[in-house]
């Protein structure tokens, strides 16, 4: 049972964070509407971000772990706690994890073509706060101070990625697709990579890139399929389609989790 | 949860917190509103208009479209310039041909000319006109008769039409290929694998190369089927007679010697015939006429003989030179006739080109545009 002041206290920090994933959501949505007609440089801009998001939450849960070795297995008054706190070389890992990710993630974003995808990232949001905030609360007595906010995090985020990757899959199941059928696998990535345009040229690659990658998918699935549904090769085209939708859902929770812990109530004090 | 574990406590909401639910709510819903609404901004890349050529598709810009419009007019009508030139030099070689037996001819109608018989026919004919019993032009006819016979002087003008219209066929079938294989070799680099539904897009935005060569074909052979051969020159009867007047015009002298070959001998033929005949008592009249009309047809062979040996080449000549301006007429009016035809196939394969290559005019955009993609 909250006090009133704590109540206040709570409600403001779960809707500031929601605020805060809505801003990520908004923020992906508006480079979804105009990622084709950027120029390369924006493109660019845009990258940074983006890795810049994720990173920081990446950065965020592996100087916490690192903490928590460290407090575990190093003494305090121990030189190796300097030396292995974590620096330039655990953010360089972050960055570079965070920026493939982040172009998986744009990529993703750009290609996005049913409204309800989007309807389902901005409802995710909320509910990952708002999950969290409850788990928190139940966690608080078992977990550790230190680790409470990314285990709280992880707990939320795990129902709710599965969710929306489960809700994901469900549109994609439902997507018309082109009809591969007799068709020569050549033919097939023309037709896909076509559908393809953007004013900057690596962005244009990049998009080719991806729809080739789904039209091998699909003319595999089609061609090699003796009946619908039933497989090796369907089965592993949608096992793919799963692997596609779980990095996208964990590219993008971590960009939110990425924005809380620089602006976010829960993880700010963390860093 | 958070606003039941308030309510659970019975205090008044916390303003803070009200206010954040509100401005989420209010973020939430504006979002999904943009999202539903609001379109992704689509780029429309520099024109690339999508061309077919038999089984290939290309995709070309305006530029490199324009240039092959421009190489395939340029390619035509050089090629029907050819065309013309070339169907000239066969017409002149076949009519040369053609001309050349006519005037294999020649002594045989000029046998007729010093023969009695045709002393006699073109006399009694030229009689009949002037009683108005008869046409004038009986030995033009007759010339026309020797020289042009009907079934072999058509024949030879089919023959002489058929090979040039088939060299013309066969160049333009060349100049066609070289057309293709040009266009064939231009547009390999831009080549693209074959769209789904079989078709590059809507028929209005293709280009179709294949198309435009089935049709220039088709105007082609509509064009050649119309007979060059069509001057009335192609009659035996017109051709002998335009001979035959270039014959009166130029040696009058070899035409009017006829005439007056039957004047010159009625006398001495008479005098001698009444002479000889005057022994014969109560026959003489009767062998008077028989000796006389013997007399009258051996001056009139002699005379014949004498006039066949000072101008029977005087008029293989004239006649020869009356045959040539026939062929020259002829031939004009034959490249005529092609010209006539060739303008209007010219005209036709320029609006065939001008059809075929719209959609690249259509599609030309000078910069890319930037428009809205339904998100469906």
């Amino acid at each position: 049972m909250f006090r009133v002041a704590g109540l206040n206290a709570v409600g403001r920090r779960v809707w500031h964070d929601i605020l805060c994933l809505l801003a990520v959501a908004a923020l992906a949505w508006g480079f979804h509407v105009v990622a084709r007609i950027l120029p390369t440089a924006a493109l660019l801009l845009a990258w940074v971000l983006f890795t810049a998001l994720i990173a920081a939450g990446l950065l965020h849960r592996a100087r916490v772990r690192r903490r928590a070795f460290l407090a575990v297995w190093i003494a305090p008054a121990s030189a190796l706690q300097r030396w292995l706190r974590g620096g330039v070389l655990l953010a360089l890992r972050s960055v570079l994890l965070g920026a493939g990710l982040a172009l998986l993630l744009m990529v993703a974003l750009v290609r996005i073509q049913d409204p309800r995808v989007w309807l389902a990232l901005i409802a995710a949001g909320p509910v990952l706060v708002l999950l969290r905030a409850l788990l928190a609360r139940r966690l608080a007595r078992h977990a550790g101070a230190l680790y409470l906010p990314i285990l709280s995090w992880r707990a939320a985020a795990l129902p709710v990625g599965a969710a929306l990757t489960a809700t994901l899959m469900a549109l994609a199941w439902h997507q018309a697709y082109p009809d591969f059928a007799g068709v020569s696998l050549e033919r097939a990535v023309w037709h896909m990579v076509d559908q393809e345009q953007a004013r900057s040229g690596p962005g244009l690659a990049l998009l080719q890139a991806a729809a080739a990658k789904d039209a091998l998918r699909l003319w595999l699935a089609q061609q090699l399929m003796p009946a619908p549904a039933s497989s090796l090769w369907n089965l592993l085209g949608w096992l793919l389609v799963l692997a596609e939708e779980v990095l996208f859902v964990w590219s993008y929770l971590l960009a939110g989790h990425g924005i809380l812990t620089r602006v976010g109530a829960h993880d700010r004090s963390e860093n | 949860m958070t606003a039941a574990r308030i309510e659970s406590t019975g205090a008044p909401a916390p303003a803070g917190a009200w206010a954040g639910a509100v401005l989420g709510l209010v973020a939430g819903a504006l979002l999904c509103w943009l999202v539903i609404t609001q379109p992704q901004r689509g780029w429309t890349p520099p024109a690339q208009v999508p061309v077919q050529l038999g089984e290939q598709h290309y995709r070309l810009d305006a530029a490199r479209l324009e240039w092959i419009e421009a190489f395939s007019r340029l390619h035509f009508s050089t090629g029907q310039a050819d065309g013309r030139a070339l169907l000239e030099a066969e017409l002149d070689n076949g009519l040369s041909s053609a001309f050349d037996e006519v005037k294999r001819r020649l002594p045989d109608f000029a046998d007729w000319y010093y023969s009695l018989g045709g002393e006699y026919s073109r006399l009694a004919m030229t009689a009949l006109a002037w009683m108005n019993l008869a046409e004038d032009g009986y030995v033009a006819r007759r010339a026309a008769e020797v020289l042009f016979p009907a079934e072999a002087w058509g024949e030879a003008l089919d023959g002489v039409e058929r090979q040039a219209i088939g060299r013309l066929l066969s160049q333009q079938q060349a100049v066609r290929e070289s057309w293709l294989a040009e266009i064939a070799a231009r547009l390999a680099p831009h080549q693209v694998p074959a769209p789904l539904d079989g078709r590059t897009g809507a028929e209005s935005e293709t280009v179709r190369l294949d198309t435009l060569d089935a049709r220039v074909l088709a105007r082609e052979r509509e064009a050649l089927e119309t007979r060059v051969a069509v001057s009335s020159l192609v009659a035996g009867g017109v051709a002998a007679r335009v001979a035959w007047r270039g014959v009166a015009g130029s040696g009058r002298a070899v035409a009017a010697r006829g005439v007056g070959r039957g004047a010159s001998k009625a006398v001495p033929a008479a005098s001698g015939a009444l002479a000889a005949c005057s022994a014969a008592g109560p026959y003489a009249l009767g062998c008077a006429v028989m000796a006389g009309a013997a007399a009258w047809v051996a001056t009139d062979w002699l005379l014949l003989r004498a006039d066949e040996a000072m101008n029977r080449a005087a008029l293989l000549e004239a006649l020869e030179a009356g045959l040539a301006e026939v062929r020259r007429e002829l031939l004009a009016d034959m490249m005529a006739t092609y010209d006539a035809a060739a303008a209007g196939l010219h005209a036709d394969v320029e609006a065939e080109i001008t059809l075929t290559f719209r959609p690249a005019r259509a599609g030309h955009a000078e910069t890319p545009i930037v428009d809205s993609l339904p998100n469906h």
